[in-house]
């Protein structure tokens, strides 16, 4: 495929959060595409399509959002990847302006959670393990039990990772969670699954995020310079049949989506600067950066205690808050994630900029699927 | 007192009651699938056979589970337990009070109940060897 130069020329967001019923999916998801088609210099009417990311939102969400948007008979697209749905809405809409079939395209993820879920998230009830008991929680206990087992990390080093988490969202406007945590918080928290308490867990959320893409022609349509952050490209990987040889922290998917981001953007892992990973329990963030192969493995633990992991560390890992403190309503958090990825390499994220960021990575992981190791992982590049 | 063995089974393919067994599917080189497949998630092959998996294996990792959904009874045990053939699969645990599993534990399989929309059902479990 001859691919052209995408940018990312608008980012918005409503703040992620608990919000009653009258906050609908559809004014959240229509609230932050106003935001991101006017840092864009767009209108509703000037976009040619719409690309929606929601787990929970229900038949033709998108098409309910463009009509209270002011979108009228362009094509909108919905997609569901559970909790990468937004970050695959993102990697369609870069293929679509990528390729030229469309030149600016609105890409919004949006999810209304705290009004329908609660106890914690099962897979489809058809699958074995969900009818087994299997939810997330338990998923990631097991990992972080196998972790420790293995690498003779600390429960307090998997911990570090929400005290980090959090003392990054303290500057995020736009995060579920805007204090920091103690260790000790974390450590006493009520207990989930063990060894994970409820500080280990990122919280039912409601929330929207938008983003507005262009390629070369679309630019000169918006009127809009070419400084603004491209899109290198996004990986798409689902889970292999499992062979039954594998450790349950193997992490051969998040491998495998770093694979499919080098390889298409070119760029080498030693090239980013700061990640936005998903974080929806602690010890994802660590098993997930060692799979990419951007932590050495077992080591994880050790980078987040010692703030290696932390803004001004070595490799800055969720400037944002992650999923642990900016919240998870599912289907809008890997829009949420190219959103700061587009204002850390702006350079606009204030007291929680990172240095010199130039490139930047967003890993998305959605599902399960008994027999597989996972079902979704996209891995967004992107370039100041 | 109805007998386990008699309440209708979680899923028809999971497991035999004469004697208690995980079934699973083989191909011809030997590579074992839990649930059953029509084909081997390895090589491909769809000449695959059914199989009794082995009884006992090992506990790979465990938790107990103490907030689930709505419906969800807790606290519960679940554990990934490697059997050899090797089939990595997610079971729940059967623990006795106080008994506090380790990684490499051996484990059995044994026939449980499970409550699923207030139906009594027929699934399986492991539990310790020791308290077998």
């Amino acid at each position: 495929m001859t691919r052209t130069a995408v940018h990312a020329v608008g980012a918005g967001m409503v703040r992620f959060g608990k919000y009653p019923k009258s906050v609908t999916l559809e004014k959240m998801a229509v609230s932050a595409a106003r935001s991101a088609l006017s840092e864009a210099n767009a209108t509703p009417q000037n976009i040619d399509a719409l690309y929606l990311g929601t787990v929970l939102g229900g038949s033709v969400a998108g098409q309910r959002v463009a009509a209270q948007l002011g979108m009228s008979g362009q094509p909108v697209t919905n997609l569901e990847n559970a909790c990468s749905s937004g970050a695959t809405a993102v990697r369609d809409a870069w293929v679509a302006v990528s390729s030229g079939l469309h030149d600016v395209v609105l890409v919004v993820g949006a999810e209304k959670m705290t009004d329908r879920i609660s106890g914690g998230i099962l897979a489809d009830p058809s699958d074995l393990d969900a009818a087994t008991g299997l939810i997330m929680a338990a998923n990631h206990a097991m990992s972080a039990r196998r972790y420790m087992h293995d690498h003779g990390a600390t429960r307090a080093q998997i911990a570090a990772v929400a005290v980090k988490n959090h003392a990054h969202s303290v500057h995020n406007p736009f995060a579920q969670y805007q204090h920091a945590i103690s260790l000790a918080q974390v450590l006493e928290a009520r207990t989930i699954a063990d060894p994970l308490g409820l500080l280990d867990c990122s919280p039912i959320s409601d929330g929207a995020a938008a983003l507005v893409v262009a390629n070369t022609a679309g630019l000169a349509r918006l009127g809009v310079d070419r400084n603004h952050p491209r899109i290198l490209g996004c990986g798409l990987v689902s889970g292999t049949l499992r062979d039954g040889t594998r450790s349950i922290n193997e992490e051969d998917i998040s491998r495998r989506g770093g694979e499919a981001a080098w390889n298409m953007t070119g760029i080498d892992p030693s090239d980013v600067d700061f990640v936005e990973m998903h974080d929806c329990f602690t010890i994802a963030e660590i098993v997930r950066m060692e799979g990419l192969g951007l932590i050495p493995r077992g080591e994880g633990g050790r980078w987040a205690e010692q703030g290696l992991t932390a803004l001004g560390g070595k490799l800055p890992v969720n400037p944002s808050g992650g999923l642990l403190s900016r919240g998870h309503p599912v289907g809008a958090t890997g829009v949420a994630q190219a959103c700061e990825l587009t204002w850390q390499l702006r350079g606009q994220a204030g007291d929680r900029q990172v240095t010199g960021a130039r490139t930047g990575l967003a890993y998305c992981k959605g599902g399960t699927v008994a027999g597989t190791d996972g079902a979704s992982v996209t891995t967004l590049v992107m370039q100041a | 007192m109805t007998n386990v063995l008699d309440l209708p089974p979680l899923r028809s393919d999971l497991f035999t009651t004469e004697p208690f067994a995980l079934l699973g599917t083989q191909c011809e080189s030997g590579h074992a699938s839990f649930p059953s497949r029509d084909f081997c998630p390895v090589c491909y092959s769809t000449d695959v056979q059914p199989i009794e998996l082995p009884r006992s294996g090992t506990v790979e990792t465990f938790t107990t589970v103490h907030q689930a959904p709505p419906g969800v009874t807790v606290p519960y045990h679940l554990a990934f337990v490697r059997l050899p053939g090797p089939v990595v699969l997610l079971s729940r645990l059967q623990l006795a009070t106080g008994v506090e599993p380790k990684i490499g534990d051996e484990v059995h399989v044994v026939p449980s109940l499970m409550r699923v929309d207030d139906v009594d059902q027929l699934t399986f479990a492991f539990e310790l060897k020791e308290h077998a």
